[in-house]
């Protein structure tokens, strides 16, 4: 959404926000000064799908100078060092953290801030010489993370393997209980050793991290990736060039029928937003200068060409809902098997149109952008009358077992990224194997992604990043907070009340 | 191929036996490893004092709300809940109760690549459960007490020592539980006795569970009140299990 000129003074004013977080909304704001018909050619059309909502530009802005996200090979650094930064490569595991934490903060991203830190057990283990100093080293590092990177989209990865560098991280997620670095075990029932598994899934109770991954599922369609910001998968060495989004909520509440939907507004929607995401990347690529000026270009950490980016979508719920109601079914997305049939028939929609656009500049996926199934953002009225995602809304959601196979069946849509998230009680940490057996259960059923965390601790998931619920309070009494993320989880749960999510005992 | 008469009318029967079936749980954590489907039968032989199912003890009749079903039935109720657990346990009530009709079940639920439990109280006849104790992955063995079992169970009956040590020595033992109360059993004999026979089966669990009266019934309360054991003689019991070999002992408040 363009920006306004009051908008700086606010900000500049404003009792509840840090030094840090003023800056990085006085830059956003710039960013979105600029006339978008003016830099990157947005037509009046197109200025209109965002003025109405219909589609979200996630406040990207326009003077688009870095991808959206950024996913660096940092094995490069183990390997190479960094001449850059006048860093040699690591002979220790000091001088790995170290040089770790430097690297970060020059990578850059729409927050500002690192989405990936890497794949953190395979860049430590080599370097593990004693387990009980290595600990407090890695424990140390992760702090540093949390208290320097204040924003939760941050994301590292563990696994599929099994290893001491994994072990120690889990142990030390569960002594530190921070929301930042966000967390994902790649996970492979054939690779990954049970005792590791039960583990992870001890720690994503106690600590709602890590999340789990299918790894093979992703790896046939991404290749070799990491999961990044909230869960998504995007080519390691690489990244996303941007992110918009379809509000499927507000699209189906402007149209009378199903085929209203299916045959006009979406096929014009999708084209008008392939447009603008074609226009965004060809400015980074073309004129920001950024893979020219950058020195993860230039030294290997990333390469141009293995840059995507992703087509998303929010309120799958609230369209099938509509579109239930036109046709007098008294039955709401998630408990019907005719919502599901309408969600099918909107997703196939969309990813037609997806396979049928060429995009510029995303050779890595075949020239084509990546479905997304987005979740978080309560950037203006519409986010409340769009469930994040494909999610089921809370209140709606049917036992486990059912809403596990409900919504299995919409996994494959999104090879850039799609998650569910259940609560579980206390009983679960008596039984680790029970979770293992649903994670598995539901890998097996076309999942791409779960996570799991216990419904009363502090550490909550949002959408796919993790908030302090003490921390949302704060903010919700206007005190000044560290993480930008509780920010966002206030206005999440304000819209879609996600912090009382079913509770599975 | 023609069926003898009597071959016949035993097959039609297998088709149309019904088990009363109180409560499905979905997904269930705590009656057994994994996560598995718990399937609650109605009808128990014994009427424990602290019973936590009291509305399971009843055998079918008028005033009991259960509902039957055929095997066809469950199995349908079991698949949609298949991919994500690792098998199922019948409990109760009293499963064994039904071991004809379980037989029929547990062969049609290990085609579909799940386990089966049977949740018991330990008092069958062995006799009655030939087929079905081969084809049971493992038994979740309640033991009430070694001694004035019916002050506790207020049931006349044996004890099932014998039939543990058989289940034992099968390798069909999961976990063995004892609800611990005061006065109405010998705590600490019972606990001895279970543990002489435990500690030579490392994996099997010892639970040893204390009587509490949260979901009990007015009258259960009354029962039970005054019996709990306190923090300090859970702990004791569980050092004694310990103390005796048994790898395994868990206490649960």
């Amino acid at each position: 959404m363009k920006a306004k000129q009051s908008e700086i003074l606010e900000t500049i004013k404003s009792k509840n926000l840090n030094y840090q977080q003023k800056h990085h909304i006085l830059a956003n704001i710039a960013e979105r000064i600029v006339d978008p018909m003016e830099v990157l050619h947005y037509t009046t059309e197109e200025m209109q799908t965002i003025e109405n909502s219909m589609i979200c530009d996630l406040n990207e802005g326009y003077g688009v100078y870095r991808p959206r996200y950024i996913v660096p090979d940092y094995a490069v650094f183990s390997e190479k060092g960094c001449k850059y930064l006048e860093l040699e490569p690591p002979t220790d595991i000091d001088e790995l953290l170290d040089g770790l934490l430097i690297l970060y903060s020059h990578v850059p991203s729409i927050t500002s801030f690192p989405v990936f830190v890497g794949q953190l057990d395979q860049l430590i283990e080599p370097f593990i010489t004693n387990e009980d100093e290595d600990y407090i080293k890695i424990k140390r590092f992760l702090n540093h993370i949390d208290k320097t990177v204040p924003d939760s989209f941050c994301h590292g990865n563990i696994g599929p393997k099994a290893t001491r560098a994994g072990a120690l991280i889990l142990k030390a997620v569960m002594a530190l209980k921070n929301p930042t670095p966000n967390l994902t075990i790649k996970y492979n029932q054939d690779i990954t050793e049970r005792e590791f598994a039960r583990l992870a899934v001890k720690a994503a109770l106690l600590a709602a991290k890590p999340s789990f991954s299918n790894d093979l599922g992703y790896i046939k369609d991404v290749g070799e990736h990491g999961i990044v910001s909230c869960y998504n998968a995007l080519p390691i060495g690489g990244g996303a060039y941007t992110l918009l989004r379809l509000r499927l909520g507000t699209i189906a509440k402007s149209c009378d029928s199903r085929e209203g939907l299916i045959k006009e507004a979406l096929p014009y929607l999708s084209k008008t937003m392939f447009s603008m995401m074609d226009k965004r990347i060809q400015f980074i690529v073309e004129e920001s200068n950024f893979f020219e000026s950058s020195f993860l270009e230039k030294e290997g950490f990333i390469n141009s060409e293995n840059f995507t980016a992703m087509f998303a979508i929010v309120g799958l719920a609230e369209a099938v809902n509509h579109i239930l109601e036109i046709e007098n079914k008294d039955e709401k997305f998630g408990q019907s098997d005719d919502g599901d049939k309408i969600a099918h028939e909107i997703l196939s929609t969309l990813e037609q149109a997806v396979n049928n656009h060429k995009a510029p500049y995303c050779e890595r996926t075949n020239n084509h952008y990546l479905l997304h199934a987005q979740v978080g953002a309560s950037l203006s009225q519409a986010d409340k009358e769009n469930t994040p995602a494909h999610r089921i809304p809370v209140g709606d959601e049917p036992i486990l077992p059912l809403h596990l196979t409900q919504s299995a069946q919409f996994h494959q849509y999104f090879p850039s990224g799609v998650g569910d998230l259940f609560a579980f009680d206390q009983t679960y940490l008596n039984n680790l194997d029970a979770v293992v057996d649903i994670i598995e259960g539901a890998f097996n059923q076309g999942y791409r992604y779960i996570t799991t965390y216990l419904q009363d601790s502090d550490l909550i998931r949002v959408t796919g990043y993790l908030v302090k619920r003490s921390e949302v309070e704060k903010a919700r009494a206007n005190e000044v907070v560290l993480r930008n993320t509780a920010m966002l989880g206030m206005g999440t749960d304000d819209n879609a009340n996600v912090f009382n999510r079913r509770t599975r005992t | 191929m023609y069926l003898t008469e009597g071959q016949e009318r035993k097959s039609m029967e297998i088709q149309e036996i019904t088990l009363p079936v109180n409560e499905i749980i979905p997904f269930s954590n705590v009656d057994g490893r994994g996560n598995r489907t718990s399937i609650f039968v109605q009808g128990c032989n014994l009427n424990c004092v602290y019973c936590h199912n009291p509305e399971t003890i009843k055998l079918p009749c008028e005033e009991t709300q259960e509902t039957n079903y055929t095997i066809k039935e469950l199995l349908s109720i079991i698949k949609k809940y298949g991919p994500y657990i690792r098998g199922i346990t019948v409990s109760g009530g009293e499963a064994t109760l039904y071991s004809t009709y379980l037989t029929q079940l547990f062969g049609e639920v290990k085609k579909l690549g799940l386990t089966c439990y049977i949740d018991t109280n330990g008092l069958f006849n062995l006799e009655k459960m030939e087929a079905l104790i081969p084809i049971t992955d493992k038994f979740l063995f309640d033991i009430k007490g070694i001694n004035n079992l019916e002050k506790v169970t207020r049931k006349k009956q044996v004890n099932s020592f014998d039939n543990l040590e058989y289940l034992l020595k099968l390798n069909k033992v999961e976990e063995v539980r004892t609800v611990c109360i005061n006065e109405y059993i010998d705590l600490e004999s019972t606990v001895k006795e279970v543990s002489m026979r435990l500690r030579k089966y490392d994996d099997v669990i010892y639970k040893l569970i204390r009587v509490h009266h949260r979901g009990l019934t007015l009258n259960q309360k009354e029962l039970v009140q005054g019996f709990v054991p306190s923090t300090k003689e859970m702990v004791h019991l569980e050092n004694l299990a310990k103390s005796i070999g048994v790898k395994n002992v868990m206490s649960i408040f």
